[in-house]
């Protein structure tokens, strides 16, 4: 039995998830994440670094790995003592020019053979300065993104804003149901 | 990829296969037959394995599953007796839904019917397979959750439950995991207080435990007061705890004798779940005697018990208060036996005294984990932390060298644990920026150094959890401009990525990428480093990486002065001769300008350097030849006599490094004194390989030309010696040689080096000298240029071209298509073409053999190596059947005339030859090659190779009928006598004569054997004439 062995089994008993959050640049992953912190998101420079914070939520450990919109992210995948449980992948309802841009990005991350299997919750961000149609907007994103040909991924998409705090629960809601529907149903 | 992330990957499909396999082995379709069901469960139980590394992936399905395991079984097996087998296989599908998944999780996908209870336990009691058992006792203890008094259901119920699962407690069997949980779960019920009492006053008391020998029933006992420590209420267990600590106590510190691991660890575990009810007990003594004996197996022998106590201190910790943790904590410490501080406990203790080469490595590495455990759990205060960053940074590196290897690795990756622990719990204002800093440090250079892959990647990790978390804390402690802080973050991951750290090289390589790209980061430490442990590793490989690493990083900077480094280095050499030093000074005069020390005062540090080669390592040799090399190459360092006499005292020692390094040095060795040139031919002539492989590059070399060239002929020597020399020549001619009057007048005698066929135990050990001659003529085609060379040359390589060894063949193949107008002969194939496709090579031969007007010589030697890929006793199926296949192809697009000049050469080939009379390894190789063409012969013949009439095929009888006479060599005679048989049937009259000799061999051949093939050869024309 290895350390490693030991640490996995342990991270299972005590409720750690690994979360990776994704996105092209500007999309607001730092906003969320310091939203779901209750921090204060007036002032946020573009993240060209990588922060990890952990939220506490319904008894679980959320490990948000937040990396910046411009880096290397192969890797940040895997590392010697966790597996990445979920990608959040954050888009910009303001800047829908990009989506294109974003399939290409999101694909050649799901391509990645040790993301296998994590979860995907894909979150359109800024919601509350799109006055468009929503229910169109996710089926537009759907497509794009390719979402019904996913597999080994179970996914959700929502939209959200980080600066009203919509629907930023309901996304951390899907994380750990998931998981548990996943880890813990017995 | 991991196996959790294949799993993933693969899980849906996996569940599905499951899904099916149990429709079958479940009987739930009508048209099942045994046979598939066995077939099929194999199919499950591949299929179920693979979910080993991420079990929860079952879950889904799970109860699913179990349901139909559960409803196959009452419908096919519960009332009925008939089929042993298929009450087996259902059992053991539940067994492994159980290993993989957990006794535990699967018993709860259980139904509870009560009405069960009786007929589960009889049939329970009754089988005979321990998989049938498991599975009903698992059943078994999930029915008897009921809450109705057992006893109405049948009085004798909770006897009979109560011994059954006693029984089987004891067996060691796989079933005592159900029988364990079959007995916590009864004497966990309200109703079974009685059987609880004698349970554990009958069987876990010191008497009766040292009465009973068998250490499984032992197990089973443990496994059970484990579990039901677990579910039973403190009142259930408020009068038996003493006991269960009084026996576990005696029994830990009784010296005579030390329980098995099996046993401690089930102590162990029962000692935590202890401790937490003598908490609630306020019983602190206990807790007290507990933790006493608990520390006591942070140095077991067996990591599985120092983890597990780790994990029990800490889980214990956790229900303390802070003074009585800190008691914990600083007992762990002084377990170490270090002089720590702990007044100064505040103050990070950057040089705690620890000698890596005398600490206890296990009590280390049991007590960094629990430390390790603690940090996890935030029980550490501020001053802990401190602590134990102290030691992790002299932990981080530790390493003891044993006699052929080091231990340490598992100290290093508890370190790195507690690093990440800290890191990933505990806030920046909790953690002293002191600590963070120099940890920090320690892990980019365990990263970068350590030789343990595991090791490497555990340490960034642990980095990325510190950058990620404490990043803006570290870089501005570092003084890094808060504009690039985030930069600094995410190029550091970038550097240390998982897979560049998975190779040795490529991780000695980062320092002077985090050099480059984070301008200069940790320069000093990393030269620091280097200097001080990298270059003197114990490990060889390391030391050479280090000290390539230091020469890198002093080059790349203005802050360092490869003269002032070397000097530096030069000074400790002087105190210590330790491994390493040397190879670093010579990497690192590579830096300084040409001639620009005075090399005088090396001569004085290497003095006193002496090399035995019976005893030393070869690294110690090969870094003083490495040391000499770049004082000859950069300062025009004159050896002395005693420091010839050191290098020919440590070329002795046959190492591919050693002789490397040597032929390094021979380059620059100008002069060399005439002792020193007559001790390196007596080298040679006396076998040595790196004086043979390293004459060409020295000046020796053109002094001795004549001498060199007689030992090519010396077939006493060694062919592997020889073929060195060859290649020595070939270097020598390459550097301007090609005016060596010896090796001008001696070309002959190079090229006829392509004629070695020196056999010996070893095999065709004269391929080596063939090779190596090849490639020798192959490099030097300038010096090899006159007509009568090209001749000599071109005439051998069609024989070699056409041999066995792919090696040998290809090399000359690709010899001969360099050659002038060979080339623009030869159709462009790969050598992987034609090392595939042997049939096209042969192919490729042919045609060329047509297109060319050969001599006769030539012609004789094309087929002479023909014969031998024809007909060779050596040469495989394959090789045979290519070439002879090829001929025949080639065969039918001949003319007539072109067939009957072929054949003839061919024939002639089984003549006697002029080197017959040699006895020597020339003429053994004639006769080989005589049977390898008269088999090559005799395939063709057999295969109905048509011959044009007016070809005279008697010449083949008269050639077969001579090399019968005198002749008892059984293979030759064997062939011999199938071309005479086949001769005969193709024409009776004609040949006449070759039923004579056949009769003659028959009757009068000395050999037994010989005389059967004969006979049966007879028998066969005998029976051909009749049909």
């Amino acid at each position: 039995m290895g350390l490693l062995s030991i640490i996995r089994k342990q991270k299972l008993r005590e409720k750690e998830v690994r979360v990776l959050m994704l996105g092209l640049d500007n999309s607001g992953k730092t906003t969320i994440v310091r939203s779901l912190l209750h921090k204060d998101i007036q002032e946020i420079s573009p993240t060209m670094g990588f922060n990890i914070d952990t939220i506490s939520y319904k008894g679980f450990n959320i490990n948000v790995w937040d990396i910046g919109g411009q880096s290397s992210l192969r890797t940040f995948w895997f590392n010697y003592f966790e597996r990445t449980d979920f990608l959040v992948w954050v888009l910009d309802a303001s800047s829908l020019q990009r989506l294109v841009e974003n399939f290409k990005e999101f694909d050649k991350v799901l391509r990645e053979d040790r993301l296998a299997g994590c979860g995907l919750l894909i979150l359109i961000n800024k919601i509350d300065i799109y006055d468009g149609d929503r229910q169109k907007l996710k089926e537009a994103i759907t497509d794009t993104l390719r979402l019904k040909e996913l597999q080994n991924h179970s996914w959700n998409l929502l939209c959200c804003s980080a600066y009203t705090g919509e629907n930023l629960q309901d996304g951390l809601d899907w994380l750990v149901s998931e998981y548990e529907k996943k880890y813990y149903i017995l | 990829m991991d196996d959790e992330s294949g799993i993933s990957k693969i899980s849906d499909i996996l569940l599905q296969e499951i899904d099916h396999s149990l429709t079958i082995i479940l009987r739930e379709r009508q048209d099942y037959a045994n046979l598939s069901e066995t077939a099929e469960y194999e199919t499950f139980k591949k299929a179920i394995e693979q979910f080993q590394p991420s079990p929860q992936l079952l879950d889904s399905k799970l109860r699913d599953f179990l349901e139909r395991v559960i409803r196959s079984y009452i419908k096919n097996c519960l009332y009925e007796d008939q089929d042993d087998a298929l009450d087996t296989r259902i059992s053991c599908v539940f067994y492994q839904f159980a290993k993989v998944r957990g006794t535990k999780t699967v018993s709860n996908c259980l139904p509870s019917d009560i009405s069960l209870i009786s007929i589960v336990l009889k049939r329970g009691s009754e089988q005979r397979s321990w998989e049938s058992r498991f599975f009903l006792f698992v059943w078994l203890s999930v029915l008897i959750l009921a809450p109705f008094p057992l006893a109405k259901i049948d009085l004798h119920l909770p006897d009979k439950i109560y011994n059954v699962a006693f029984e089987y407690l004891k067996t060691g069997s796989k079933e005592t995991d159900a029988a364990s949980v079959l007995m916590a779960r009864f004497l966990s019920r309200v109703d079974s207080r009685d059987y609880r009492d004698l349970f554990i006053s009958e069987y876990f008391n010191s008497l009766a435990w040292e009465h009973e020998s068998n250490v499984f029933a032992k197990i089973g006992i443990l496994s059970t007061i484990n579990r039901m420590l677990k579910i039973l209420t403190l009142e259930q267990l408020r009068n038996h705890l003493d006991r269960i600590l009084t026996l576990i106590s005696n029994e830990i510190n009784d010296d005579s004798q030390q329980a098995p691991s099996s046993i401690l660890r089930f102590f162990i575990k029962i000692l935590g779940k202890l401790s937490l009810f003598f908490m609630r007990l306020e019983q602190y003594g206990n807790i007290e005697d507990i933790v006493s004996n608990l520390l006591k197996f942070l140095s077991h022998n067996d990591t599985v018990i120092r983890y597990s106590t780790a994990k029990q201190l800490s889980k214990i910790g956790l229900h303390l208060d802070s003074d009585s943790r800190q008691d914990i904590l600083e007992s762990l410490v002084n377990l170490l036996d270090i002089s720590f501080m702990f007044d100064e406990g505040d103050e990070f203790q950057a040089d705690l005294h620890l000698d890596p080469e005398t600490i206890d490595i296990v009590s280390f590495h049991g007590v960094l984990l629990t430390l390790g455990e603690f940090c996890r759990l935030r029980l550490m205060s501020k001053k802990w932390i401190t602590i134990t960053g102290s030691i992790c940074h002299r932990t981080l590196f530790v390493e003891q060298h044993r006699l052929t290897y080091s231990a340490g690795s598992n100290v290093r990756d508890a370190s790195c644990f507690d690093c990440w622990s800290i890191f990933k719990k505990y806030r920046d204002a909790e953690i002293p920026p002191g600590v963070i800093v120099t940890l920090f440090k320690d892990l980019i250079l365990v990263s970068c150094f350590d030789g343990d892959l595991m090791i490497r990647r555990a340490a960034s990790a642990t980095l990325q959890e510190l950058i990620g978390r404490h990043g803006d804390l570290l870089f501005r402690q570092l003084s890094v401009p808060s504009q690039y802080i985030s930069m600094f973050k995410v190029k550091l991951i970038e550097i240390l990525d998982y897979t560049a750290l998975g190779h040795i090289t490529k991780s000695y390589q980062l320092p002077s990428q985090i050099y480059r790209r984070l301008n200069g980061l940790m320069h000093q430490e990393f030269v620091d480093f280097l200097l001080s442990s990298g270059i003197r590793n114990y490990n060889y490989s390391l030391r050479k990486l280090s000290s390539q690493a230091l020469k890198e990083m002093v080059s790349i900077s203005s802050d360092y002065d490869a003269e002032n480094v070397i000097m530096k280095l030069r000074g400790e050499y002087k105190l210590c001769k330790e491994d390493g030093i040397l190879n670093a000074i010579a990497d690192l005069l590579s830096l300084l300008p040409e001639r620009s020390v005075d090399s005088t005062q090396y001569h004085a540090m290497i003095s006193n350097f002496t090399f035995d080669f019976h005893n030393d390592e070869f690294s110690k040799g090969e870094e003083y030849l490495h040391l000499l090399k770049e004082l000859v190459a950069r300062l025009g360092f004159q050896l002395n006599s005693n420091e010839l006499d050191t290098v020919f005292n440590i070329i002795r020692t046959n190492r591919e490094e050693i002789t490397d390094e040597f032929k390094e040095l021979s380059k620059y060795l100008k002069d060399i004194p005439l002792k020193y040139a007559e001790r390196w031919i007596y080298y040679v002539k006396n076998g040595n390989l790196a004086s043979a492989k390293a004459l060409g590059y020295s000046p020796v070399m053109r002094e001795r030309s004549q001498e060199v060239l007689e030992l090519l002929s010396d077939i006493r020597l060694d062919a592997n010696l020889r073929s060195s020399l060859i290649d020595s020549v070939s270097i020598f001619l390459q550097r301007d040689g090609y005016l060596n009057k010896t090796f001008i007048q001696g070309k002959l005698k190079l090229i006829e080096q392509l004629d070695d066929y020196t056999v010996t135990n070893k095999g065709d050990v004269g391929s080596f000298i063939r090779i190596s001659s090849i490639d020798m003529i192959f490099e030097n085609r300038d010096f090899f240029s006159s007509e009568d060379d090209r001749q000599a040359i071109e005439m051998r390589l069609l024989r070699l071209s056409c041999e066995v060894m792919d090696n040998v063949k290809l090399r000359s193949f690709s010899l001969l298509r360099s050659l002038e107008h060979w080339g623009s002969q030869v159709e462009d194939v790969t050598q992987s073409e034609l090392l595939h496709n042997p049939q096209k090579y042969f192919g490729i031969l042919l045609k060329l053999y047509d297109n060319e007007n050969l001599c006769l010589e030539s012609s004789k030697e094309f087929w002479k190596g023909y014969s031998f890929s024809g007909g060779s006793s050596q040469a495989v199926d394959k090789t045979i059947n290519a070439a002879v296949y090829a001929f025949l192809r080639n065969w039918q697009v001949l003319t007539n005339e072109k067939k009957c000049a072929m054949l003839r050469i061919i024939f002639s080939l089984l003549g006697k030859g002029p080197l017959m009379k040699d006895k020597g390894s020339k003429g053994i190789r004639y006769n080989k090659m005589q049977t390898s063409c008269l088999r090559f012969v005799c395939n063709l013949i057999e295969l109905n190779l048509e011959i044009p009439p007016e070809f005279e095929l008697e010449s083949l009888f008269v050639r077969t009928y001579n090399m019968t006479l005198g002749s008892s060599n059984y293979l030759r005679l064997t062939i011999a006598v199938r071309i005479l048989t086949n001769l005969y049937l193709r024409d009776p009259k004609k040949f006449h004569g070759c039923k004579k000799r056949l009769q003659w061999l028959g009757e009068k051949h000395p050999l037994t054997k010989v005389k059967a093939r004969a006979f049966e050869a007879l028998q066969e024309i005998e029976f051909e004439s009749q049909e």
